[in-house]
């Protein structure tokens, strides 16, 4: 039995202050994984102390043992309850621990050494707090039922109330590292502790991100720009992007109110260095949720490209630009992947030089900044599919069953019309539609029928979808929604992969990839090096045409896993966990895009230039098509009025008459829409809006005296 | 720059405000700080969008002589009511003559264009028929009134097309020009149903000018005019709520 390493076990102190001044403390015992990083149990750190320390249990020739770290942890898991500490200076150089990989059968031996207050003595200097050793039985078939499964942990000694201290304390079996502890079980007279498994850290991708060096960060605060480069790219490809939009810099800048002379930022990711490990993944992915603008070459549509193209497409409304190095022609555009035919592809037409308008080079620094303004003018600006359709609520089906119970819960009844969720209804399989696949999907759908029963009652491609909404919207919408999502890579097709990046990044069931072992032989294919990654990254689950059905049943079993939740003992440094793309694009997400961030006296606004435009005064008519129906347009105008009444009231309402005083800013917002009202309301004889309107001109002349040079 | 064009929509909407609120020069103060974030932009070397700064500085001169305007019309002293009258074409002929007309803006409007002939009418009404005088900056106004109807027909083809601001122009322009009764040349602005501000906007240049000693048979026709759009104005007036 190997022993806890002394020079990485630590006292971990949490100081609170109470509002009055009071202080009180919290302890625990840390455990340094990496020469800055303590694991512990992330309650000690609860709720927001004001400050933390760490002391080594072999503290160095220092003055003061204690180390400094910031009082917020850098990785925590609430779910877990755990948390990792970053300390300032680094301690010696660590190596990382033994994580447990083995899966243990019968129970085993554990040990641990910690902090309990058993141990703790008083001393001229307050209390001491003394390291106790602590051994006993995992019992693995423990610690299952209800919520996460956690470490089930008989300890020799007993201690009544005394176990506090011990809480983020490593748990070793032999030399491997296989959880914390987090807790006591009161129940067995202080006799049983509950751990957290290692496994469950490291299927956390935010915590996986925490351990290694980071490529990419930290990514550029202000506007910069990601260039997403294929295997085997162009040389000159990220060359190409960077002179095109270096030769916009001062309109890009204006367009985004920088200075004008500020230098554009661009960062690279190459997809096959991105999918080289799983944390280089998650980074890209970060960089893919948070860059403004994003420049691809999806020359060949090489699968990784779709695949990330199509995280792009759920997580981001920002500017994208796909660019191919390929000449195209007319005719050629027809053959296009139906998700790149939607967008703005810019490519190099037959015969056209540099000096050409209509190459890369003068096209892409041009369509980042008409990306740009539109982004800017239209809210609902869009340059791929599926980024609304992923945000659509759950599609629901009109049944006949009559007191239908979905989980317990009777199914909603509108006027009469009884309806149900309509997605755990079917498997969702997403695949190729080339008549050379047709011979695949006889084979593959009648074993997925025959071995995922109760996953749902049918197997449904895009084309067998019975909804009546557009294609794409019921397609992307079907793939967040649908619990059981499979996904078949045979044949490698360029929008299966957009899908399956739109699937990983907006559903937390991850899909069941599947594959011909015949497509296994990558040498004979075209980009081997990511496909082999791509593989070794996201598992699919091999079959052989006309095989076992074997591969089918254990396609199934993973699927059951993922709705248990239960932790796959996957190879940190390889693969990734089903969900993990999900739980990064959460984290990353740049919610501030999002319309709902807007305050609700400027989504007022917003509303009513979309119909009226921002000055139908001048322009001469409205907007909103169809404005010329005089039944209409006196609808637009009356809902004109009452939104910005609406927004009018909430503003002067939402904050105090002296914080108008106070802040010339809030009073230019206020004057604004005091202003609107006023001109919207002059001429109205209506006496309700009479009176709105006198409050309002009221108001307009006392801010006008408030501001009077 | 959008910041800017923010900027200027809430100075001209204060100046609206006040000018009918009539408070005349506190309204012509805002346009005028329009005017001049607006020209200070354009000069500045590094402008950009100089079309859109145009086309706002067009707007912004128009509003300056509606106020004027209607300060002048209101005003008993009639030395004042001149001298506004005359502010008010001189505002109006530069947001022609700058802006409007300058083929390098590619402005499509006829805001000052025709402003500026009904500004030079209301303080000098013999001129519509009098073929020796020329207004200044142009030619007679009886001509210049013709050019502007071409114009206007041209832009309500393709650029203004279902402007009513455009088929209100055309509407005062084959007024003035006595080629049509009020019902027929008022007939497209009716069916394009304006919203309520452009009605008041059409009778704040009708009324004024239906009470200007012109020839009977114009003066008749102005009058329809102004009896027309009022009762269509209260059709959709009192519609609230």
């Amino acid at each position: 039995m190997g022993n806890v390493d002394k020079k990485r076990l630590a006292l971990v102190r949490a100081i609170f202050k109470s509002n009055t001044g009071e202080m009180t403390y919290k302890h625990g015992t840390g455990y340094f994984i990496t020469k800055d990083l303590v694991l512990t149990a992330g309650h000690v750190l609860s709720p927001a102390p004001s400050e933390v320390k760490v002391r080594l249990e072999e503290p160095s020739d220092r003055k003061d043992p204690w180390l400094e770290t910031k009082a917020s942890p850098v990785w925590e898991n609430q779910k877990l309850d755990a948390a990792l500490l970053k300390i300032d200076e680094p301690i010696h150089d660590v190596e990382a621990p033994l994580w447990c990989k083995t899966s243990f059968d019968k129970n085993v031996e554990w040990h641990s050494t910690a902090y309990p207050l058993a141990s703790a003595e008083m001393t001229e200097d307050g209390k001491a707090y003394k390291s106790a050793g602590l051994e006993g039985k995992w019992y693995v078939d423990g610690g299952g039922g209800q919520g996460l499964q956690e470490l089930d942990l008989g300890v020799e000694h007993e201690s009544d109330g005394q176990w506090n201290g011990i809480s983020g304390a490593p748990v070793f079996v032999g030399d491997e590292l296989v959880g914390i502890i987090k807790s006591y079980k009161t129940g067995y007279k202080g006799k049983r502790l509950d751990g957290v498994p290692v496994n469950q850290f490291l299927s956390d991708p935010a915590f996986q991100r925490e351990l290694k060096p980071k490529c990419l960060s930290p990514l550029p605060r202000q506007l910069w720009i990601l260039i997403l480069t294929s295997e085997n790219s162009d040389e000159e490809f990220s060359d190409t992007v960077k002179i095109s939009i270096d030769k916009q810099r001062e309109t890009i800048n204006k367009v985004t109110g920088l200075p004008s002379d500020l230098e554009l930022r661009f960062v690279e990711v190459k997809v096959t260095e991105a999918l080289n490990e799983p944390t280089k993944w998650y980074e890209a992915v970060e960089a893919i949720c948070e860059a403004p603008i994003m420049v691809a070459d999806v020359t060949s549509y090489q699968p990784a490209v779709m695949l990330m193209l199509g995280i792009r497409a759920v997580v981001r409304r920002g500017v994208t630009v796909p660019v191919t190095s390929t000449e195209l022609n007319e005719s050629l555009l027809s053959e296009l992947p139906f998700n790149i035919q939607e967008t703005k592809l810019i490519f190099p037409w037959p015969d056209s030089d540099a000096k050409d308008t209509r190459h890369p080079i003068n096209r892409i620094g041009e369509a980042v900044v008409n990306g740009l303004m539109q982004l800017r003018g239209y809210p609902t600006y869009l340059d791929l599919p599926a980024y609304d359709a992923v945000r659509c609520a759950e599609p629901q089906v009109v049944t006949d069953e009559s007191n239908v119970q979905v989980g317990g819960a009777k199914v909603p009844e509108l006027k009469g019309i009884v309806v149900r969720k309509a997605e755990p209804e079917r498997i969702l399989m997403l695949c190729s539609f080339n008549e050379m696949y047709k011979e695949y999907w006889n084979y593959v759908s009648v074993k997925i029928t025959r071995n995922f029963r109760g996953a749902g009652k049918s197997i449904e491609r895009m084309l067998d979808i019975s909804s009546p909404r557009l294609v794409g919207q019921a397609l992307y919408e079907s793939i967040r929604w649908t619990p059981c999502c499979i996904i078949d890579w045979t044949h490698w097709r360029p929008n299966v992969f957009f899908e399956l990046g739109v699937r990983l990044s907006c559903s937390d069931i991850g899909p069941i990839c599947l594959i011909e072992e015949k497509e296994l032989d990558l040498e004979k294919g075209t980009f081997p090096e990511q496909k082999r990654q791509l593989l070794k990254l996201l598992r699919p689950i091999s079959y052989k045409l006309h095989g076992s059905r074997d591969p089918f049943k254990s396609a199934f079993e993973r699927y059951h896993s993922f709705l248990n939740g239960d932790q796959e003992y996957l190879d940190p440094d390889s693969a990734i966990p089903h969900n993990a793309t999900y739980r990064t694009v959460v984290n990353a997400f740049d919610w501030r895009q999002e319309s709902f961030a807007r305050t609700p006296h400027e989504e007022l606004r917003a509303s009513i230039e979309i119909l009226q435009g921002k000055d139908p005064e001048k322009d001469g008519g409205f907007q909103a098509l169809f404005s010329s129906n005089a039944e209409f347009k006196q609808e637009i105008r009356r809902s004109g009025r009452e939104r910005w009444i609406a927004a009018w009231y909430y503003f002067r309402n939402r904050y105090e008459p002296e914080d108008f005083e106070m802040s010339k800013e809030l009073r230019n917002q206020l004057s604004a829409l005091t202003e609107c009202v006023v001109r919207e309301l002059g001429k109205q004889t209506d006496p309700h809006y009479q009176r709105i309107y006198n409050e309002a001109v009221e108001l307009m002349d006392k801010l006008d005296k408030l501001d009077l040079p | 720059m959008e910041d800017l064009f923010e900027k200027v929509l809430e100075l001209k909407t204060k100046a609206k405000n006040r000018r009918d609120l009539k408070r005349y020069e506190s309204a012509a103060s805002f346009a005028n700080q329009a005017i001049q974030i607006l020209e200070s932009a354009l000069v500045s070397p590094d402008a950009r969008e100089k079309s859109k700064l145009a086309d706002q500085l067009a707007d912004s001169y128009g509003l300056l002589g509606g106020i004027y305007r209607r300060w002048g019309l209101s005003s008993d002293d009639q030395q004042k009511k001149y001298e506004r009258l005359k502010e008010s074409f001189n505002a109006y002929n530069t947001g022609y003559k700058k802006y409007e007309e300058r083929e390098e803006y590619k402005i499509a409007n006829s805001y000052n264009r025709l402003n500026r002939l009904v500004g030079y009418l209301l303080f000098n009404p013999a001129s519509l028929d009098d073929p020796q005088v020329d207004i200044p900056d142009g030619k007679t106004l009886k001509e210049e009134l013709e050019d502007a109807g071409v114009s206007i027909e041209n832009q309500l083809k393709l650029e203004r097309r279902g402007d009513v601001w455009a088929i209100a122009d055309m509407a005062l322009v084959k007024l003035l020009l006595n080629r049509e009764s009020p019902m027929a040349a008022y007939a497209d602005f009716i069916s394009a149903s304006p919203a309520d501000y452009v009605y008041d906007t059409v009778l704040s240049a009708l009324r004024p000018l239906a009470v200007l000693e012109l020839r009977d048979e114009i003066v008749d026709k102005l009058k329809g005019a102004v009896e027309l759009v009022e009762g269509k104005l209260q059709n959709i007036r009192p519609a609230n709520l």
